[in-house]
């Protein structure tokens, strides 16, 4: 199964590192990126689709500085906050998933990130376990395979593009494929799509 | 168990064969007696720390870097990156054409269908070609260049220009992940495709594509986490000093 992926974004090197050590060590998970500020959020998070992103309380503000709405709504699914030494941080939610404070044992860090993950595992496991592709979703890869992108796909089903890239996600777990030419490759072979409706 | 200096070569690669491909690149040919890493690098010109960092960071996802691998200069992780791509494309790629034309000839009545295969691979070479044309044209002399004004501690308006049009974090974000492709490509043989006959063939194909995936893997780090970070540390320096 493929591995639940991490962003981390804090300033301070032995933070990152210790972090990032606790995180690979944790059964399916890894860490893809490490940032030391939010510069390259955006490119970041575009290109290793995180599914949880570790940041330092210290600069959360700032993301409201992005206006990056879609981003900061999200952090309350896949954020985990880092609070430093013993300010009262650690004692609320920031709106974040999980907070962990850099005066926490190693074992705390470990567990609360363990149980995150787990979560997450087994919510795909659930999903990896349905592999029939609904009718909708035969529509949408379908159309995927004839190099629609999602808005144009969005358009022609009436659907915002927010649900069509949840159909796509949903797609690629269930079948394990992810790239559009492997997808097509399926669409195929399952006589969902006909190698003329390509042309 | 780590690769350390004083043991034989025979027998790291008796304890990780996948290390044989690792091993060529650096030009070291088999034959080695009772010598140990250290001789044999030694006797073939190899930097040893490099080698060792290398061979273990390949063996052993979470090997710790003993010598932070930033330490060695870019034209030997350049030259080595470069090797890696001739592999690729002169070794590993047609390999694994032959063994899918070899199925295509066997296997009459599935035929159409895996064709797809091959189509599906054709278009996968081309990405990896256009990959590696791209690096070898682009950012190998670009790090070069970088390195050796880091080394004269020397910045002109050229290079400076360079930097501020399309800096290494620039390559970063562009750099794609080739790995993506063979992962979908391998679960359509194992899972998709109708059942072939040819199974002996197609295990080996499918074997291939695994260590060609672990391969591209372990490029692939060497690229992001070693040398693209070792360049923008230098590019920082250099635009300090323009500055200044
Ligand atoms: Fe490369
Ligand atoms: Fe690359």
């Amino acid at each position: 199964m493929e591995r639940i992926k991490f962003v981390i974004i804090e300033k301070s090197y032995l933070i990152r590192k210790g972090i990032a050590s606790i995180i690979n060590r944790i059964e399916h998970a890894t860490v893809v990126k490490e940032l030391e500020n939010l510069d390259e959020i955006n490119s970041a998070l575009l290109k290793y689709t995180p599914d949880f992103i570790v940041v330092n309380i210290g600069i959360l503000s700032d993301i409201d500085t992005f206006r990056n709405t879609e981003i900061k709504a999200d952090l309350s699914q896949t954020g985990i906050g880092i609070a430093s030494g013993n300010s009262a941080e650690k004692e609320k939610k920031h709106g974040l998933r999980e907070i962990i404070s850099t005066l926490d044992e190693r074992d705390d860090i470990y567990n609360k990130l363990q149980s995150l993950i787990r979560e997450k595992v087994d919510s795909r496991h659930k999903l990896s376990q349905q592999t029939e592709l609904s009718e909708r979703e035969k529509t949408i890869l379908k159309h995927v395979a004839k190099g629609l992108t999602n808005k144009e796909i969005a358009e022609k089903l009436f659907l915002s593009a927010h649900t069509v890239i949840t159909h796509r996600k949903n797609i690629t777990n269930k079948l394990g494929i992810k790239t559009i030419s492997g997808l097509t490759v399926y669409a195929i072979l399952n006589n969902i799509i006909s190698i003329g409706d390509l042309e | 168990m780590n690769i350390t200096p004083d043991m034989k070569m025979a027998d790291v690669l008796f304890h990780n064969y996948t290390l044989l491909p690792v091993v060529s690149r650096f030009n070291i040919k088999l034959g080695f007696g009772d010598k140990t890493v250290s001789e044999v690098c030694r006797n073939s010109d190899v930097n040893l720390d490099f080698f060792l960092e290398i061979t273990n960071s390949y063996v052993d996802e979470d090997y710790i870097p003993q010598k932070e691998l930033n330490t060695f200069p870019v034209s030997l992780i350049v030259q080595y990156l470069k090797k890696t791509h001739q592999y690729y494309l002169e070794e590993k790629i047609p390999e694994i054409e032959r063994n899918i034309q070899r199925v295509l000839d066997a296997e009459k009545t599935i035929n159409d269908k895996f064709s797809l295969v091959e189509n599906f691979f054709t278009e996968y070479k081309q990405e990896l070609t256009n990959h590696i044309n791209r690096e070898e044209a682009n950012v190998h002399p670009y790090v070069l260049e970088i390195e050796a004004a880091a080394i004269k501690n020397e910045i002109n308006k050229s290079l400076h220009s360079k930097i501020r049009k399309y800096s290494i974090n620039d390559f970063a974000s562009e750099h794609d992940n080739v790995e993506e492709k063979l992962f979908d490509l391998k679960n359509i043989i194992i899972k998709y495709l109708p059942p072939c006959n040819s199974s002996g063939l197609c295990n080996s194909i499918l074997i291939e594509l695994f260590r060609l995936e672990k391969d591209l893997n372990a490029h692939a780090n060497l690229e992001d986490k070693v040398l693209i970070p070792k360049v923008a540390a230098m590019e920082e320096k250099l635009l300090a000093l323009y500055k200044a």
